[in-house]
């Protein structure tokens, strides 16, 4: 019995390491969700940008970035902020009409974020243009898991899913132009600030 | 107009001074919410009436997804998997959801598992005519779109209702009219008119 | 819509009807037992291996992962054939911070033969050409997965921050209680 108690950290590091990297794939899982129920909007829609980005292409990406311009402040920033993600995956779809998609379009999404484990962190509604963003996430312990933006109104359904270490600060902090290119698709809202 | 709501805790993002928004209101504690704190202090009955308000939902939208011969081991998984993550499930009001969620979830993990592309084909033995034509149309509701197959498995076989569908699986129930609707006029359009005895 | 679809109610429908009647067998059957959750855990059960084989299993990884780095320690860097080269593929390698080095070996001149490249050169060559159009490939494909996460950034960045904004004019425009 003794020389099984000298094994010992080595065993439990390992049980360990393996217990928690098993946790955090099942976490990863569930923090992405099933977005190919709206890949149909893309056949009526005027514009649309819809891709997964994860595991190997995810790397190339942020090996790319990290080649380029390595001394900018702003790719810095850009960095740091994607630097926990383990994956983003993007639909979103411009449509030239009004309506020319359905509440039940978006539901599916919606009822993956009502499943329990995502929390509405936050949303806005104009009930005038029937714009809505919500912005939901997920928790690992205290630290933000995954996080769902979810922005739409009549000609536009946004879903940005990404999943991995987030920090919204360093999210936030992107706005603007930093040499991130402009999306065809416009975004649902606009604000009019005071003058 | 506008409408802002923010989570519960009142600070939304980092720096923000405390919001003076009104939050949401407090949600009722549901049946099924008591069932779930019951469970997560040992009670194993309680664990064992919320299996019997679930199963049928869970039958439903896996024999909408995956072989009839497989149905019965996999919602055995479901609710062991319940059973053994429901300290991860945050709000308990959402039971319903986050199993029909897991449902969805085990029977994709099921036939990636099987590595079949398409989706297998009951084997079904020679037996009372009925059963066979039970199974074709089955099959036939197989076929059609995710959202409407398993809306329409729960109506037609599981026999819920409309509104025990959204309040179980956490659809708006106007999500459930649409795909009932929508779902019924695709089977009726590839069945024929009606149903051949 | 068709109420009786809905939730059973108003004038029933014979197709509904008829496929309900035809269906219902297939239904979930309850057990005549209420469910026992301890009949569920004890039928899957975890199987615990004996001490002695964890400590196996633990040794066998931690060799596997030593092993595992002393290989990717000794394989020698990815070099280049500069020679099989054009300009542009060069500059494009400039994206990696790799070495380029040629890997032709010195062929020894001697005065009554004639210079005979090895027989190894050509398919060096083209190892190393096949090797520099994955490089490039691969970093195509990065600019291309870049540039499609710098969008969702922006995507999501501007909601956030729509969202922030937002909130604090409301919350600037509430007054203090």
């Amino acid at each position: 019995m003794k020389k099984f108690c000298k094994m010992p950290l080595q065993i439990f590091g390992l049980v360990i390491v393996l217990s928690v990297s098993s946790l955090a794939a099942n976490a990863q899982e569930a923090a992405r969700l099933r977005l190919d129920g709206l890949d149909k909007l893309g056949t009526n829609s005027a514009e649309k940008l819809s891709f997964d980005l994860d595991g190997r292409l995810l790397q190339l990406a942020i090996r790319a970035l990290s080649n380029a311009d390595a001394n900018d402040p702003k790719m810095i920033k850009i960095r740091e902020a994607v630097q926990g993600l383990k994956g983003i995956y993007v639909r979103s779809f411009e449509f030239e009409a009004d309506r020319a998609y359905v509440a039940s379009d978006v539901e599916e999404v919606r009822a993956q974020l009502r499943s329990g484990t995502w929390e509405r962190l936050a949303g806005i509604q104009s009930k005038k243009d029937g714009q809505n963003i919500e912005i939901f996430t997920m928790f690992e312990g205290d630290r933000i898991g995954g996080l769902t933006v979810l922005a739409t109104d009549a000609r536009h359904v946004s879903v940005v899913n990404i999943v991995g270490m987030i920090d919204l600060e360093k999210l936030m902090a992107l706005q603007g132009n930093f040499g991130i290119p402009d999306v065809n698709i416009t975004l649902p809202i606009k604000i009019k600030t005071k003058p | 107009m506008s409408e802002i709501d923010l989570a519960g805790n009142g600070i939304l993002f980092p720096g923000q001074a405390t919001a003076k928004v009104a939050t949401a209101s407090v949600t009722e504690i549901s049946p099924e919410a008591r069932l779930v704190v019951r469970v997560r202090n040992g009670d194993q009955d309680a664990f064992g009436e919320l299996y019997g308000r679930y199963a049928a939902m869970v039958h439903g939208i896996l024999l909408a997804r995956v072989p009839r011969a497989e149905v019965d081991d996999l919602a055995q998984d479901v609710f062991l998997s319940a059973y053994k993550n429901l300290g991860s499930l945050r709000n308990s009001n959402a039971i319903g959801p986050w199993l029909a969620m897991i449902t969805r979830n085990r029977a994709m993990e099921f036939y990636r598992r099987e590595k079949k592309t398409e989706e297998l084909v009951d084997d079904v033995p020679v037996r009372a005519s009925s059963l066979t034509e039970a199974t074709e149309v089955l099959t036939i509701i197989r076929s059609l779109p995710d959202a409407y197959k398993e809306t329409l498995v729960l109506r037609l076989v599981e026999g819920m209702t409309g509104p025990e569908i959204a309040e179980r699986t956490g659809l708006k129930p106007d999500s459930v009219r649409v795909n009932l609707h929508r779902g019924m006029k695709m089977l009726r359009e590839k069945l024929g008119i009606g149903v051949r005895s | 819509m068709n109420d009786y679809l809905w939730d059973g109610s108003g004038e029933p429908d014979g197709d509904i009807e008829q496929l309900e009647s035809l269906l219902r067998p297939l239904a979930y059957q309850a057990p005549a037992e209420p469910y026992a959750v301890s009949a569920v855990v004890a039928a899957a059960p975890v199987k615990r291996a004996p001490m002695y084989q964890w400590a196996i299993a633990a040794v066998v990884a931690f060799a596997a992962l030593g092993l595992g780095f002393w290989m990717i320690r000794s394989q020698p860097p990815e070099t280049v054939t500069v020679a099989a080269l054009d300009q542009r593929q060069v500059s494009d390698l400039a994206w990696t911070e790799r070495v380029i080095e040629p890997t032709v070996p010195a062929v020894p001149i001697e005065s009554n033969h004639p210079v005979k490249a090895p027989r190894q050169t050509a398919a060096a060559s083209g190892r190393s050409i096949r090797g520099s159009q994955r490089v490039l490939e691969e970093r195509q494909e990065g600019r291309v997965a870049a540039d499609q996460l710098l969008k969702a950034l922006r995507i999501t960045s501007d909601n956030l921050n729509i969202v922030k904004t937002k909130v604090n004019q409301v919350g600037a425009s509430t007054p203090e209680s």
